[in-house]
């Protein structure tokens, strides 16, 4: 409970330092913006990744997130939210380029695959991980499980992100984590 | 590996694998005009109804479990129970994520499932118990009640959470009857009397209050197996105080008053015309929800039970000068000779889709839901403690007054339906549970 609670009081944190930072964006200071950046582009490329055929396709919403979150930084209202809002962001650019790539198809496992062993900072668990999500889950199980394990959103905020039943949500996200616990265990 | 452990090596391995692009997006954002800035939309209007929202809830098969609330804070700090038939109780922290829930009966445990609630928010729990409410068909058109009960430990304000609850769960369903009640003084009395009969403190609580309000008409044993819904709509005949009531309790199982007036004039020979001074109220004798209508005709007044499922006459009293029909006194009244009520009717009458009315002095009986469940028992060899699931109701098949008894055990489903009024076993059923 207190490590919950501690995570709890955390998050919050974060989402104030968050705000703070949007609003000095919103002025157009960029150290705000790299400050940002600094704090949450595991968690917009997570997001990214599992919208994304390719390492290159995740880099771009990585990069046009903050580019948007930028410019846009004036039109965020404070509601404590912003975690959220960062990812609203990222699902319609990868929505507005999964429209424009069309029906183009990929091999993204070994596209990724390829991706993960060439970063040196990627350890091998990290590295098998990684790819099993890939793998194994579909485009919505990895979203979700990428928005709550790394972004650190509530299933709530998930649930409304994605435009699924909080049901939903909550049962993807426990088959998805026992699926990769169980591929993790098998290794 | 348990799932904190997944999440946070997940965590780690997108940090790790991430590739840096802030020079880009620094040097990008320089260059600010003519660029389409993707928003993030405006919250998009809910399309879906409450009630759709919900039952969506069902799909709900949590195996996973998200934090756990272990160690020494893990304390309570509220206690809610949600009784429909099923009844669930979910004890949360002063977080209100919950430490544990629990099926209070075994159409609760039908309720809950695979479902486990402990971790989640209590919002989330409640949904969800909600939904598969509505999923098993235990709240629908015909019951639409729900009870929400809240027990606060200490300083917790049970109050507020109970209104705030009650708010969402009328929120949820559409056209529900949700009855709310802080229950965080209840007596000892009421916890003794919820142990003893197996249902939660805070049904027992509602009963009780029921019971000591309503001038000895019924007793907590009678009306400890009755369902909110049936409770609901009985406690509409007397003032039960301490509990908020939002919506109307749903009588659309019944046959209504108009026919249950019709059915009592009918057999006292009589029409609408004739009488006055006609009220009808549901509540719960014999064993079944009736309609009691009593009114009167000259100087005659009628009481009636009129089963609110079928419409047969459960019983009636007709009164004229202080004499009682009941006893079989032969009396005259405008509705000569239709108001006895021996099995040998001198009338020969053609409007015999009425059942003989049982009324408690005149020979038969019903044996008891007990009686019926200790027959099918019996029949199957088996106790009350070995099996699950037990359901009993009284129901009319081919004619005969059953009780329907049904349980399982050990990867069977039995079923067995027992004469009401004899307890013979009429049928049963053995068949592998799936």
């Amino acid at each position: 409970m207190f490590i919950i609670m501690a995570l709890h009081e955390e998050a919050e944190s974060l989402s104030d330092k968050l705000e703070a930072l949007l609003a000095l964006m919103a002025q157009g200071d960029k150290d705000a913006l790299a400050e940002l950046y600094e704090l949450t582009y595991p968690s917009v490329y997570g997001f990214a990744m599992s919208m994304s055929q390719t390492p290159h396709d995740a880099e771009d919403i990585l990069q046009e997130t903050f580019i948007n979150a930028f410019n846009a930084a004036d039109r965020y209202v404070p509601h404590g939210k912003p975690m959220a809002w960062l990812m609203t962001i990222a699902k319609n650019l990868a929505r507005m380029r999964l429209r424009e790539l069309g029906k183009t198809t990929h091999l993204p496992d070994e596209d990724w695959s390829c991706y993960l062993s060439d970063k040196q900072s990627v350890t091998s668990d990290e590295r098998i991980l990684l790819t099993k999500a890939l793998e194994l889950l579909s485009e919505t199980e990895q979203q979700i499980v990428m928005l709550f394990a790394v972004s650190g959103l509530k299933h709530r905020e998930i649930a409304q992100l994605l435009d699924l039943p909080l049901a939903t949500v909550l049962s993807k996200y426990s088959r998805a984590i026992k699926k990769l616990k169980n591929e993790m265990e098998a290794e | 590996m348990n799932n904190k452990s997944i999440e946070s090596l997940l965590s780690s391995a997108v940090k790790n694998a991430a590739p840096d692009v802030l020079d880009t997006v620094l040097s990008e954002c320089d260059r600010k005009e003519g660029r389409v800035i993707i928003m993030a939309n405006a919250k998009k209007k809910k399309t879906v109804t409450a009630i759709a929202a919900v039952a969506a809830m069902l799909v709900l098969v949590l195996a996973g479990v998200f934090f756990i609330g272990g160690g020494p804070s893990a304390q309570i700090a509220a206690v809610v129970s949600l009784d429909v038939n099923p009844s669930i109780q979910l004890e949360v922290n002063k977080h209100e994520k919950v430490i544990d829930a629990e099926a209070l009966n075994a159409d609760g445990e039908t309720i809950l499932g695979d479902m486990d609630l402990e971790g989640t928010d209590l919002e989330v729990a409640v949904n969800a118990v909600v939904g598969s409410m509505l999923k098993n068909g235990y709240l629908d058109d015909m019951a639409n009640s729900i009870l929400v009960s809240v027990k606060g430990n200490g300083s917790y304000d049970a109050q507020a959470l109970k209104a705030r609850l009650g708010e969402e769960i009328s929120a949820l369903l559409s056209n529900g009857a949700v009855l709310t009640q802080d229950i965080s003084d209840a007596d000892s009395e009421v916890t003794a009397l919820a142990e003893k009969y197996g249902i939660s403190v805070g049904k027992a609580s509602l009963i009780n209050e029921i019971v000591t309000n309503d001038n000895g008409r019924h007793d907590f044993d009678e009306l400890a197996g009755l369902s909110i819904n049936e409770l609901n709509l009985i406690s509409k005949n007397t003032t039960v105080s301490g509990v908020d009531s939002e919506g109307t309790a749903s009588d659309k199982a019944y046959i209504g008053k108009d026919k249950a007036l019709g059915a009592a004039l009918k057999h006292a020979g009589l029409s609408k015309s004739d009488i006055s001074g006609l009220e009808i109220e549901l509540d719960y004798e014999y064993g079944v929800m009736v309609y009691e209508i009593e009114f009167d005709c000259g100087a005659n007044e009628y009481d009636y039970d009129i089963n609110a499922l079928d419409g047969s006459v459960e019983a009636y009293d007709n009164e004229i000068s202080g004499s009682i029909s009941s006893g079989g006194t032969s009396y005259k009244s405008k509705a000569s000779g239709k108001v006895d009520y021996d099995d040998d009717d001198d009338d020969d009458d053609d409007d015999d889709d009425y059942t003989p009315a049982k009324k408690t002095e005149s020979g038969s009986e019903l044996i008891g839901k007990d009686k019926a469940v200790s027959v099918a028992l019996g029949s199957a060899g088996l106790s009350k403690s070995d099996v699950r699931e037990l359901e009993v109701e009284l129901d009319r098949d081919d004619g005969n007054t059953v009780y329907e008894v049904s349980f399982k055990n050990s990867g069977y489903e039995y079923e067995y339906e027992i004469d009401a009024y004899s307890a013979a076993i009429l049928f049963s059923d053995k068949e592998l549970d799936d």
